[in-house]
């Protein structure tokens, strides 16, 4: 399995009144051809950001993107139209990502039009049927505005759509954040099956943890811009290292009582995510810590590779790890 | 409702049809709308049909008829003759063409060419080429329209369609504004950024995703307009700038009549009126417009 | 067993739109006890926030309520004249938003915005108060909801404040003016999950200590688990289960609970169902008998000619489906 996608040293700071946002800050991954990785992390975490990098809205500050061997590190705009092709996106809301003054036809065929060259007018429309009979909704919908459409109807033609060019590699932020849970499930279902059937690498951005469980082979969890711990998706969920990912996961409502086993004990959420314009010093996670001590606050913990592929970014998780599974829950 | 069973409503596809009934029915809900669509709908047909409907034809060019003269409102002549007698009435119908005929140019010179420069603008936000397009708009914008129509006009010789011209020149930044403003709202919706990441082209964002998305804002102007540049084309020939007489122009009437006023009141009044009733029909139907094109 | 501070019965309420009428609410029927934490789970569209506002009355004008009634403390909240409204709204019954940015005036600081609710609670109650006093309560409400730096937090005005703490502040707003029962429609589904997880636990921590009782409107099928002792299972406006939150969230009866508890994913992992065919009904022709019927795989063909009506499956369980005519326990 070859690597589609390298991100490396990718930095994002954006310019605002009230200072530089720190959107992004130096974080490097890969993912292979075929798999989803998976962005996890709470607002302001740069998750978003990131995708958008890799889609080409934004362009990064600092830092390269090589997609398929191509050095891709700008924005669409400048990207050659063959990469374009390649990379497609589905955004949040699916009712701000369609245009509401356009019929579903009409949005599915615009990467037809640009990348594959059909003029024909009736093969356009038998290749608008053929998309949204891939993701299952009925060809009648073509004439359609989106606002006649139910949410997860939206989302699945918003996926039509990122399909019409034949991508190798979706990137999708938070797709089915804004729906409800059963109609999250079909969204889901019909995307894994998509992948399987069509080759398709995925980044799959998302806050929800129980989501990203059952999504994606490997996770990333990021706060503040940055990158704590990655991993696959077992080690990370059954064994996380990363203070972090303990609070998250432990912050988790479970419907069961199984999920509530897995749910690492001793640790609870505190405080509120600083803001991005002036991030902490050293581990930007120390103002939330339990565990944090004084070289949290002033040396940013460097990425320590663990077997298996995996990575944490913190300076004692060795000895978090030991305190947490001998003894007692005790705050620091 | 008659026009549902239509052809054209026929053809439409179902979901159009919902559209419009929707907006139709936002419409209708609000009586000050239908009663601005009433009084445009009589101003319309009475400026097309007025050589055939008016009773005093003759009235409307050269006639001197002075036995009729200041003859004040009565049933053989409802808004009363003028100085030469003349009816008013005819020449008021006749009246509302030139107004008419001025709006209709000047807002087909101005709408589409100042909306497209507005689109550019608000979509090459934070560029040199936005920043030319609105200081140039800024310029247009910084001198007093009525002072620029004047200047325009008084340089030129005084006929309506010089009056038209001036009015042109100084009306075309309000849709530029218009329409910058509408696209730098429309222009960082995820829509657009999946059309710019798909990769189509300008030409296809600016026409296809965002024109169809300003165009509600555009239209209610555009109808507010008409009573607008009626409204200052009437200034402009009251000032002796547009129409010259005997042309049944109302501002030029209402100059005319001004000087017999208050004693001979009608054949400056009359005029007078229906420049507020074309006006404010029109800003009703505008109202109505905006109101029934608000979030689908 | 304690009694019933509020009961709904047969609630059917619709709305109108561009001259169309959506039944919404099929004839809702839930109680609430004394110091009891209710759940009413169910999809977007289901009718949940028209069943919270009818509760206070604050339905907006194009909805119109059809029959049933809402009883609070046995007297009909619909028929009340304004003076016992506003008596109700001030003083006994309070609702906290999903957004609580919509729910804060913008113009107004916090401290200003708090001292009027604390100052209206006070005057309907009869006592009135020195603005001494209500200063005191106000503070104490801050310290209760465990807001960081109290005197700058009173100071401020929303937009000045992050989502989570603008959340509490809310809570604050509804302690102040609701001493009986509280209504939360969505009050964490904008909030990040460790936010989220705080201010569940604040929500558990008053309301034990105030005894209130609650009742909890989400669609995150984990935050009402663990809150509440009796959950509801509502869709597109009708109660198709209700008992106790382990019964239904254990053992889930009626088919739609069962798909809707299946699609959601697990943190243990093992995959995601294929949710729910169909979608949610046209409310303003919606289908006769059971609502759910044309999407239930155990559908037969009694389900399409009258709803069916609740059944006792165990104790304090009950479904309102077909399928448990025969296990009925009466």
């Amino acid at each position: 399995m070859s690597e589609i996608l390298q991100v490396i040293s990718l930095t994002k700071h954006f310019k605002s009144s009230v200072g530089i946002v720190h959107a992004v800050d130096d974080i490097s991954f890969s993912i292979e051809e075929g798999k989803t990785i998976g962005l996890v992390g709470e607002s302001g975490s740069g998750k978003s950001t990131t995708g958008h990098m890799i889609a080409g809205i934004y362009s990064p500050t600092r830092g390269k993107i090589i997609f398929d061997g191509v050095d891709i590190s700008v924005d669409a705009n400048k990207r050659p139209l063959s990469v374009k092709k390649k990379i497609g996106m589905v955004f949040q809301d699916p009712s701000t990502s369609l245009n509401p003054r356009q019929t579903i036809e009409d949005i599915i065929s615009l990467p037809l039009k640009v990348h594959m060259r059909i003029t024909n007018y009736a093969e356009m429309r038998r290749t608008v049927r053929g998309l949204l009979e891939k993701v299952q909704l009925p060809a009648d919908f073509m004439n359609r505005y989106p606002r006649d459409l139910g949410g997860g109807e939206r989302q699945l033609v918003a996926i039509a759509r990122a399909l019409a060019s034949e991508p190798t590699l979706i990137i999708l932020d938070e797709p089915t954040s804004a729906l409800d849970v059963s109609v999250q499930a079909k969204i889901i279902t019909t995307l894994l099956k998509l992948q399987k059937e069509m080759g398709l690498t995925y980044i799959f951005i998302t806050h929800d943890l129980s989501l990203m469980r059952n999504v994606a082979d490997k996770v990333a969890i990021m706060y503040l811009g940055k990158i704590y711990e990655m991993a696959d998706t077992q080690n990370f969920f059954e064994e996380p290292l990363h203070p972090y990912t303990m609070m998250l996961i432990s912050s988790i409502p479970t419907l069961t009582d199984e999920e509530e086993k897995i749910k690492p004990r001793g640790i609870e959420s505190l405080g509120e995510i600083p803001s991005a314009v002036n991030p902490p010093k050293g581990c930007r996670f120390h103002t939330r810590c339990p565990f944090a001590r004084e070289e949290c606050k002033t040396n940013e913990p460097k990425g320590e590779k663990i077997d298996g592929g995996r990575i944490v970014f913190c300076h004692f998780w060795r000895e978090i790890k030991y305190k947490l599974t001998t003894n007692a829950p005790e705050k620091i | 409702m008659a026009e549902k069973d239509g052809i054209l409503w026929k053809l439409l596809g179902r979901e159009r049809k919902e559209i419009y009934r929707r907006r139709w029915y936002k419409f209708k809900s609000n009586p000050l709308s239908v009663l601005g669509l009433g009084i445009v709908a009589t101003v319309v047909f009475s400026a097309i049909l007025a050589p055939y409907i008016i009773p005093y034809p003759e009235s409307v060019g050269l006639y001197m008829n002075f036995t009729e003269a200041f003859q004040p409102p009565s049933l053989k002549h409802p808004f009363g003759t003028d100085g030469y007698g003349r009816d008013i009435f005819s020449r008021t119908i006749y009246g509302f063409r030139y107004s008419l005929l001025l709006a209709t140019v000047v807002l087909s010179i101005v709408v589409v060419p100042g909306t497209i420069l507005g689109m550019i603008a608000g979509y090459y936000r934070d560029t040199k080429i936005e920043t030319a397009i609105m200081r140039l708009t800024d310029i247009f914008l910084g001198v007093p329209p009525l002072i620029l129509a004047l200047a325009v006009a008084s340089v030129l010789s005084p006929n309506l369609i010089n009056s038209m011209f001036a009015i042109t020149l100084m009306w075309w930044p309000w849709y530029t504004r218009l329409a910058y403003s509408s696209t730098s709202a429309v222009v960082n919706e995820p829509f657009v950024k999946a059309a710019q990441l798909i990769g189509s082209g300008l030409k296809h964002i600016l026409f296809k995703e965002i024109a169809p998305n300003i165009m509600g804002s555009i239209l209610t102007k555009v109808t507010l307009d008409v009573g607008w540049v009626i409204l200052i084309g009437a200034s402009l020939s009251f000032l002796g700038l547009g129409a010259q007489p005997p042309t049944p122009d109302l501002g030029t009437m209402v100059a005319e009549g001004a000087k017999y006023l208050p004693y001979y009141w009608w054949p400056t009044i009359f005029p007078a009126m229906a420049i507020v009733y074309i006006i404010l029909g029109f800003n009703l139907l505008g109202d109505g417009i905006r109101d029934a094109l608000s979030s689908d | 067993m304690s009694e019933t501070l509020l009961e709904i019965r047969g609630l059917h309420v619709s709305y109108t739109v561009y001259g169309i009428r959506y039944h919404v609410l099929n004839g809702i029927s839930l109680s609430v006890r004394k110091g009891e934490k209710v759940g009413v789970i169910g999809e977007s569209g289901c009718g949940k926030t028209t069943t919270l506002k009818s509760v206070l009355k604050i339905l907006p004008e194009n909805a119109r309520i059809e029959g049933g009634d809402v009883l609070f403390g046995g007297k009909s909240v619909l028929k009340m004249n304004s003076a016992e409204l506003r008596k109700l709204r001030r003083t006994k019954v309070s609702m906290i938003f999903q957004d609580p940015t919509a729910a804060l005036n913008p113009v107004f600081r916090i401290g200003e915005q708090l001292f009027d609710i604390v100052n209206a609670r006070r005057e309907e109650e009869g006592k009135g108060a020195s603005k001494k006093e209500i200063e005191e309560e106000v503070n104490e409400l801050i310290r209760q909801v465990m807001l960081p730096e109290p005197k700058r937090v009173l100071n401020s005005y929303p937009f000045q404040l992050s989502g989570g703490m603008r959340q509490r502040v809310m809570i604050a707003m509804a302690l102040a003016s609701g001493r009986e029962l509280l209504l939360a429609d969505e009050p964490t589904t904008n909030l990040d999950v460790t936010i989220q997880d705080q201010i569940l636990r604040l929500i558990e921590n008053i309301v034990s200590e105030r005894k209130l009782s609650i009742v909890l409107v989400s669609h995150a099928l984990g935050a009402v688990r663990r809150m509440v002792d009796r959950v509801y299972v509502m869709y597109a406006g009708t109660i198709v289960e209700e008992g106790q939150s382990n019964s239904v969230f254990g053992n889930p009866k009626h088919p739609y609970t069962k798909m809707l508890l299946a699609s959601a994913p697990k943190l243990t992992g093992g995959g995601i169902s294929e949710g729910i065919p169909g979608r949610i009904p046209d409310y303003s022709n919606p289908p006769h008998g059971c609502r759910f019927h044309p999407r239930c795989p155990m559908a037969s063909a009694v389900c399409k000619f009258k709803p069916p009506r609740m059944v006792e499956v165990e104790k304090g369980h009950k479904v309102a489906c077909y399928n448990y005519y025969g296990e009925d326990v009466e």
